[in-house]
Formats: structure tokens, sequence, C-alpha cells
């Protein structure tokens, strides 16, 4: 798939040109801090009718999870479950069992640590059914067995579904099959466009 | 038991049924404007609302005093309030139809400083314009910030009964999304939700009541900040907030009209307590109580 931005998308009154040619499979986005890679995910997440019709989409924010209330992890699964038509209730428990969130199912969402919080908000975007999931820095505050964990769970997302990721932690990433993106800051412009390699 | 038997037969129904739809009405004011902002300050005091409210009431004064029609204040002011809060309905609509959107939860806390700064203008105006009409030997208004139910009407409790319908029906349609946008507005986005559309119409919802209630009975100062924050200590309303947009504003209604029947029976040199005061310094208290007992169990 590919998302021509025809002029519609700037970034601190920098023009984004060049497309973003997702393919199914793993699409990893990178580029320095500030060219506006969590922006574009905002842009599709903000016209995602326009540029992916009928297709579903799931993301995960790059901002801990805040509820304005006190609700707890369970809370928030409760909500899901009840108005989101396509969320997938047994993945959910997988999920659940496999990050040992069982025990935090009772505590406040305010008072996750980063790493809980940032496990929390995969969850909840991977127990979606969608066609293409958007990852904004899922390993950011993650130690080792956890980060293991969401990458092989991000590579059996990409073996059904189209998974893009903004990444700067390379180095864990360079092992996987994945179609690389860049995005780059070219005069008075940002380009996208296909990464020569990591 | 006989004397408050004989106390709430002496109480007007009128007065009961409109303190309890006032309370109704600011906790529903207070509770969305938090919800649509993922922010705990935002209420109409913090917002500016209060102030765009009181500034209609100030125009409605100059229209009394210096046109000389015969239409009452309260009425006045609702109706200047009305055409002004649907110009703004209006704008803010008409920008949702803009391309680029943005949500407006980043420029959050600068619109709360906007807000108490609009506050505090109108505040200031006020005084000027106070101490222009005693000057004039001209009567002022000075009594709407406390907000109190001495003067109640079955033209008013029409008008507030619609609102109530209607207000129900709103809500029962938007619980869904407002639910979701409770987690967080990013992620309801996530999911599908016009969050920048139900934020202006929660927001213009939310000022439209303020108005209500202050074009009718003056300022109740915090208390659609304050109301959110003590329900929410409850359990059946902390973890749940379709029941704090079903039921809070309920439990609100039933305190400020419990509430009003106390200060109705309390008079001082002969002037009746207004309820919109102690509601504040009682709410105030209860919360900072409740905050400084949650925060040394954490």
């Amino acid at each position: 798939m590919e998302i021509q931005f025809n002029a519609n998308l700037s970034v601190n009154g920098l023009e984004v040109k060049g497309s973003l040619n997702l393919k199914k499979g793993l699409n990893i986005l990178t580029g320095r801090n500030g060219l506006g890679k969590s922006s574009l995910f905002h842009f599709i997440k903000n016209n995602k009718n326009e540029y992916f019709g009928k297709n579903r989409l799931s993301f995960m924010d790059q901002f801990p999870l805040m509820p304005i209330s006190e609700l707890r992890v369970k809370d928030i699964f409760k909500i899901l479950k009840e108005d989101i038509s396509y969320f997938d209730e047994k993945r959910l428990e997988v999920l659940i069992s496999l990050f040992h969130f069982d025990s935090l199912l009772s505590r406040s969402v305010q008072l996750l640590s980063g790493g809980e919080n940032q496990i929390l908000k995969f969850i909840l975007a991977s127990s979606q059914k969608t066609d293409f999931y958007f990852f904004d820095e899922p390993l950011q505050y993650l130690d080792g067995d956890n980060l293991k964990l969401i990458i092989d769970q991000i590579k059996a997302l990409a073996s059904t579904s189209t998974v893009v990721l903004i990444e700067h932690r390379k180095e864990h990433l360079a092992s996987l099959d994945a179609n690389w993106i860049e995005m780059v800051k070219e005069d008075n412009a940002i380009t996208l466009g296909d990464h020569l390699g990591v | 038991m006989q004397l408050l038997l004989e106390i709430i037969l002496e109480f007007d129904l009128l007065r009961v049924v409109l303190s309890f739809l006032v309370g109704f009405f600011l906790m529903m004011s207070g509770s969305l404007s938090q919800i649509v902002t993922n922010n705990k300050l935002a209420s109409p005091s913090t917002l500016g609302f209060d102030g765009f409210s009181v500034l209609t009431i100030l125009i409605a004064q100059f229209g009394i005093t210096l046109l000389g029609y015969s239409l009452s204040l309260e009425i006045s002011s609702f109706i200047i309030f009305m055409l002004i809060w649907g110009l703004v309905s209006l704008k803010v609509l008409n920008q949702y139809k803009e391309k680029q959107r943005v949500t407006i939860q980043n420029s959050m806390q600068k619109v709360i400083l906007i807000g108490i700064g609009f506050n505090l203008l109108v505040g200031a105006i006020f005084s000027i314009i106070q101490f222009l009409f005693m000057a004039m030997n001209m009567d002022f208004p000075s009594g709407l910030w406390f907000g109190n139910f001495r003067f109640v009407s079955t033209e008013v409790l029409i008008v507030y009964s619609i609102v109530f319908i209607l207000l129900e029906v709103i809500i029962f349609n938007l619980s869904k999304k407002l639910r979701i946008i409770a987690v967080g507005n990013d992620f309801a986005q996530g999911l599908g939700v016009d969050v920048l559309k139900v934020q202006k119409l929660a927001l213009l919802l939310s000022l439209f009541l303020t108005g209500l209630v202050i074009s009718f009975f003056g300022v109740f100062s915090f208390l659609a900040l304050i109301f959110p924050h003590i329900i929410r200590m409850l359990p059946f309303f902390k973890y749940n907030v379709k029941n704090e947009l079903y039921y809070g504003p309920y439990l609100a209604g039933l305190f400020l009209s419990g509430l009003d029947l106390v200060c109705y029976n309390i008079t001082i040199a002969g002037a009746e307590l207004p309820v919109g005061m102690v509601c504040s310094v009682i709410g105030s208290f209860l919360l900072l109580t409740l905050l400084i007992k949650r925060q040394s169990r954490v």
C-alpha cells in the first residue's frame, strides 16, 4: 500500500514529501528525533478513512496512558470488551498471561511503572483484530525479558498483518526481515523513502 | 423528627427541585469538561465559562439600567447568554470542518491559563462597574457572586426540566465515546472516536450549563470542579466513567438540595446564608481532607 500525502502534511513548517510505501509484514520507520515520525502516525490516525478506507487500524502511542480517574487495568479491558466490536478477548487473555499482567489487573493505571504502562499499551493495541498495526517506540522503558517478548509478538503480528513500527533502538531489530523506511530532512522539506539498510 | 418534618414541609418544593437540578447541571458540566480534556483541573471556573456567563449578566444589567426595558435581569442575561453562546457554537463547530485537525489536549494547559486569566479579567471589570454603579447610586447585581435559590419560579423550572431531559438523551448517546475518551484522547482517536468533535460538543454543553445556572442563580464558585473529584472518591464512580456520567449528577443534585435546605433555615442578621458560598467552603475543605488522607495512604 502506498500513501501519497499530496502536500497535506507538514511538520514544524516543513512539508513532508515522498510517499509511505507499506508492505505486508513488518515496516520500520526510522529517522532523527523531531522529524515528525509520531506526527505522521497522528496524521494517519486523524485521516484514516481517507487513506485506508474500510481497513481497520490499531495504534500504540508513544506517551504513557493516563486516564482522568483512577481507572484500573481491568476497567480499561472492560471498556474495550464492551465497546469495541473487533476486540479479541482470547488474544487479550493470552497476552495478560504472557506478560504476567494477572497481578496488575486491580492496579490503578496511574500507578503503573513506565515499563508496565508500555506493556499495557502494547496489549491494548495488539488485542484488536485489525489489518494494520502502528507501534510508536514500543520498546522504550522495557527490561530485557519484556523487550524480547514484545519483539516476538510483533513478529507474530507481522506474519498475518501489516505492522508499522517507529523505533530508534535498531540493534534489537537488525536481524528482522523488514521493510525499512527512512525520514530525512532535505533542504526545506522532509522526505520519506526506502532505507538503504540498517 | 417532628421539627425536621416541619422544616421540610415548610420548605418550598420548587426550590428543592431547582437546587437539585443546579447541582445536577454543575456536576455534569465539570465532569464533561474534565473527561474530554483529560485534565483534572478543567472546570467552568478554570476554563473561563464562569467569567463568560457573568459578563452576560453585566451586559444585561447595563441594558436594564440604560435602556430601561422591563424584562427581569435573569431572563435578560439568559437571552444575551444564549445569543453569544449560539454565535460561539457556530464559530467553533465550523472550525471543525477544516481538514487539518489537532486535538485540544495538547494546548489544554494554555486554554486553562487563558480561562483563569479571563475569569480574573471579568472579576476586575465587575469591580470597576460595581464601583461606577455605586457612585451613580444605581442597582447592581453584586449578589450574583454568591449562588443562591431565593428567587425561584415555575418558568425557570420548565426551562430547566426541558434541558434536563435533553441532557439525559445527549449523555446517553455520547457515553460510549466519553468512556473511551476517559482512557486517553490519543487512545480514543486510535479507536476511531472523533475526539475533537466530542470535545467541542462537550465543552459547548458545559458552557451552556454554566450559563444556564449563573443567569438564574449566580455563581457557585469551583463547585463544578470539586463535585467530580469528590464523587470519584467513591468506589462506585471511581472505576466507572459511565456511572459518573449517569448517576454522579443525581448525587451532586441531592447534595446541593440538602445543603440548601440547611442554609434556608440559617440566617445571619436576617440574611439567608448563600448556599453557593457554603457549598464551596464545605466542598473545598472536604476535597482537601480526602486528598490529604489518600496521599498519606499511598
